[in-house]
C-alpha cells in the first residue's frame, strides 16, 4: 500500500527540457514566477499563458499530468477566487447584496489570481517533472555554494536531502514490515475510532524511530570508512554541463519577461 | 618491518567505556597478537560476542587499541593525522548493504570514497567503471539501489570499497543479511579480487562453509584468538572448534562422523566435491 507513493514525481524521459542543465531550470522557473506577477494585463495573461504552453510542450509530458497537480490544489483556489471575488474594489458595481459586493474590478482580480496560480503550479511542476530529486539536490546544493563562504551549509543541506532521497524507499519498505509484524501481534491500525487509529500509529513510530537511529550510526561509520570529512576538497561524478539548450532557453524565457514587461 | 606484513597488531586490549566514561571490568579484547600478509584470504570465524566485530573495528580505526596497536600499511591508527591516508589503503564493508549505501544512483555510490578523495573527473569515471566490472555490476550504473538484490547491493557496497584501490578489504559479516544466492555472489566476488587482483581479504563471518573457502582461518573466542592456520589444520581439530561451539562445515562433519564410526575416511575433508569423492571410495572398498 505504502509503496505506491512517488516522491518528487519526476517521468524519465529525453525531451529539450528534461536535458536542460537543472540550475538553469531552477533560475528559469524562478524569472516565471517573478514574470508572471508583473504582468497585469489580458495580453501578459495570454502571453503567459502561451509560454507555459510551449515549455510543457516540448517537455513530452501529457497535459493530464498537469491537471492531476492541480487538482489537490482546487479547494485553494476556489478560496482566492472567492477572496478576490468580493474583497477587490474598482469599477462599477455588477452586485450587491447587504455586504456583498462584487465590482468589475473584482472580477477581474479573481480570473488573474486563479490564471496566475494555475499557471505557477504548472511552471513549478515542469520542474519537478522533468527532473529527479537527485539532480534537484545537486542543483540546489550548486547554486547555494557561493554562500558557503559565509557560513552557510550548502554541502551538507544537500548532503542531508540527498540521504533522506535514498532512504525513503528503505523506510517505507521497514515501514510496510512494521506494520505486519505489529498486525501479527494483533494491533487493529485500521479500524476503531479515530483516537484508537492514532494511538496505533505510536506502535509503528517507535519501531520505525529506533531502527532510523541505529541506521544513522552506521550509515555514518561507512560514511567515514569512506573518507568522508565533509564537503571540503570534494569532487563530483555527477558533471552538470551547459548546452546550447540552455542558452535557448534563457534567451526565450527573458524575452517573455521583456514582452511582458513592455505589455504590462 | 617486513615489507610482506600488511597488518601488525600487537598485544591489543579494548573496552567499551559505558556513558559515563567507565571502563567494564570485562575487556572486549584481552590481548590479540595477530599479523597478516599482503595478498592474504583469510577468515576469522568466532561466535557473537567473540569480540570478531570489534577487532575489524580497529583496522581503519574506527575504533582505536585501549592498549597495545595496531599498524595497517605501515600507519599507526592511533595517528589521526594519518586516518584518510590510513582508509583509502584499507576498506571496509559492513553487514546491512541498506545502511552503507549513500547514493540514489548505483555508479554514484560506487564512486562516493573517490568524490571525498577529490580525485578528478576523469579517472573518477574510469575507476568506477572499473570497479562496478570488477564486481560485475557495470549494467545496473544507473538503477537505484532500491530496486536491487541484498547480494546486489552488497556487491556495489563492495565495488564502493575497490573504486578507493585499496590493499585490503575488511568485510564484517557481509553475507550475513543474505540469501545463499547472495552469499554465493558474494563470495565469488572477493575470491576474483584476491586472485586477480591481490587484493588482501579479511573476511569475518560465523559460516563455516566461507571460512573453508579461505587461505586462512583464525578462530575467535572471548576476546582472544585461539586458532590459526590453514583451514585444513583449523578443521583436523573438531573437538576443539565443537568445544567454541562453532561446528562444522557440513562435508567435514559427515566426513567426521564417518570416522567416529570406524569408516576409513581421508581427514578432514573440506569440500563437498572432496567429501563425496571420499565416500565414493569407501562404497566402492567395501563392495569388493
Amino acid at each position: 500500500m505504502l509503496r505506491d507513493i512517488t516522491i518528487g514525481q519526476y517521468f524519465p524521459s529525453d525531451s529539450f527540457v528534461h536535458r536542460l542543465d537543472p540550475r538553469f531550470k531552477i533560475i528559469i522557473t524562478l524569472i516565471f514566477t517573478v514574470t508572471l506577477f508583473i504582468g497585469d494585463s489580458f495580453s501578459s495573461l495570454v502571453i503567459g499563458g502561451v509560454y507555459t504552453l510551449t515549455a510543457v510542450l516540448f517537455s513530452k509530458i501529457k497535459i493530464r499530468m498537469f491537471v492531476k497537480s492541480i487538482k489537490p490544489l482546487m479547494p485553494f483556489l476556489l478560496i482566492t477566487a472567492v477572496f478576490n471575488l468580493f474583497l477587490s474594489d474598482g469599477g462599477e458595481t455588477v452586485f450587491e447584496w447587504k455586504f456583498l459586493k462584487i465590482t468589475e474590478g473584482g472580477i477581474d482580480m479573481s480570473i488573474f489570481m486563479l490564471v496566475r496560480i494555475i499557471l505557477l503550479i504548472v511552471g513549478s511542476s515542469l520542474l519537478t517533472y522533468t527532473t529527479s530529486p537527485i539532480s534537484l539536490t545537486d542543483a540546489v546544493e550548486r547554486l547555494l555554494s557561493p554562500l558557503s563562504r559565509f557560513g552557510f551549509p550548502s554541502h551538507e543541506l544537500a548532503m542531508m536531502m540527498s540521504i533522506a532521497l535514498r532512504f525513503i524507499p528503505t523506510l517505507i519498505e521497514e515501514t510496510d514490515k512494521i506494520i505486519s509484524a505489529q498486525k501479527a501481534r494483533g494491533a487493529e491500525l485500521d479500524t476503531g475510532s479515530l483516537m484508537t487509529r492514532v494511538k496505533g500509529m505510536v506502535s509503528i513510530l517507535i519501531p520505525l524511530f529506533i531502527s532510523s537511529f541505529r541506521r544513522a550510526d552506521e550509515l555514518a561509520t561507512a560514511m567515514e570508512s569512506r573518507c568522508y570529512h565533509g564537503g571540503e576538497g570534494r569532487t563530483r561524478l555527477r558533471q552538470l554541463k551547459v548546452t546550447y539548450r540552455d542558452y535557448i532557453a534563457v534567451t526565450f524565457t527573458l524575452l517573455f519577461t521583456g514582452i511582458i514587461i513592455a505589455v504590462g | 618491518m617486513d615489507s610482506d606484513i600488511i597488518i601488525k597488531i600487537n598485544d591489543l586490549h579494548f573496552s567499551y567505556t559505558d556513558e559515563s566514561g567507565q571502563l567494564p571490568t570485562e575487556e572486549t579484547l584481552k590481548g590479540v597478537d595477530f599479523s597478516v600478509k599482503r595478498g592474504e584470504f583469510l577468515a576469522v570465524l568466532g561466535h557473537n560476542g567473540s569480540g570478531k566485530s570489534t577487532l575489524a573495528r580497529h583496522l581503519n580505526a574506527i575504533l582505536t587499541p585501549t592498549e597495545g596497536s595496531v599498524e595497517v600499511c605501515g600507519v599507526d591508527t592511533s595517528d589521526e593525522d594519518r586516518i584518510f591516508e590510513l582508509r583509502q589503503h584499507i576498506g571496509m564493508v559492513f553487514q546491512n548493504p541498506d545502511n552503507q549505501i549513500v547514493s540514489s544512483v548505483v555508479e554514484e555510490d560506487v564512486a562516493f570514497a573517490l568524490e571525498n578523495m577529490g580525485v578528478p573527473y576523469d579517472e573518477m569515471r574510469s575507476r568506477t567503471d572499473e570497479a562496478l566490472k570488477s564486481v560485475g555490476m557495470y549494467e545496473y550504473r544507473l538503477h537505484s539501489p532500491s530496486q536491487l538484490s541484498g547480494g546486489q547491493k552488497q556487491r556495489i557496497a563492495i565495488a564502493g570499497i575497490i573504486a578507493m584501490r585499496p590493499e585490503c578489504i575488511v568485510l564484517d559479516e557481509p553475507t550475513a543479511m543474505l540469501d545463499p544466492q547472495g552469499r554465493k555472489e558474494v563470495m565469488q566476488v572477493l575470491k576474483r579480487l584476491n586472485r586477480d587482483y591481490g587484493i588482501t581479504v579479511i573476511l569475518i563471518t560465523h559460516y563455516m562453509d566461507e571460512a573453508v573457502q579461505c587461505g586462512r582461518v583464525a578462530v575467535m573466542e572471548k576476546g582472544r584468538i585461539i586458532l590459526d592456520g590453514t583451514p585444513e589444520q583449523i578443521f583436523s581439530e573438531p573437538e576443539k572448534l565443537i568445544k567454541t561451539g562453532l561446528g562444522l562445515p557440513q562435508a567435514t562433519e559427515l566426513a567426521w562422523e564417518l570416522k567416529k564410526a570406524g569408516y576409513d575416511v581421508k581427514f578432514p575433508v573440506l569440500s563437498e566435491e572432496e567429501c563425496a569423492d571420499e565416500i565414493e571410495r569407501i562404497i566402492n572398498a567395501l563392495q569388493h
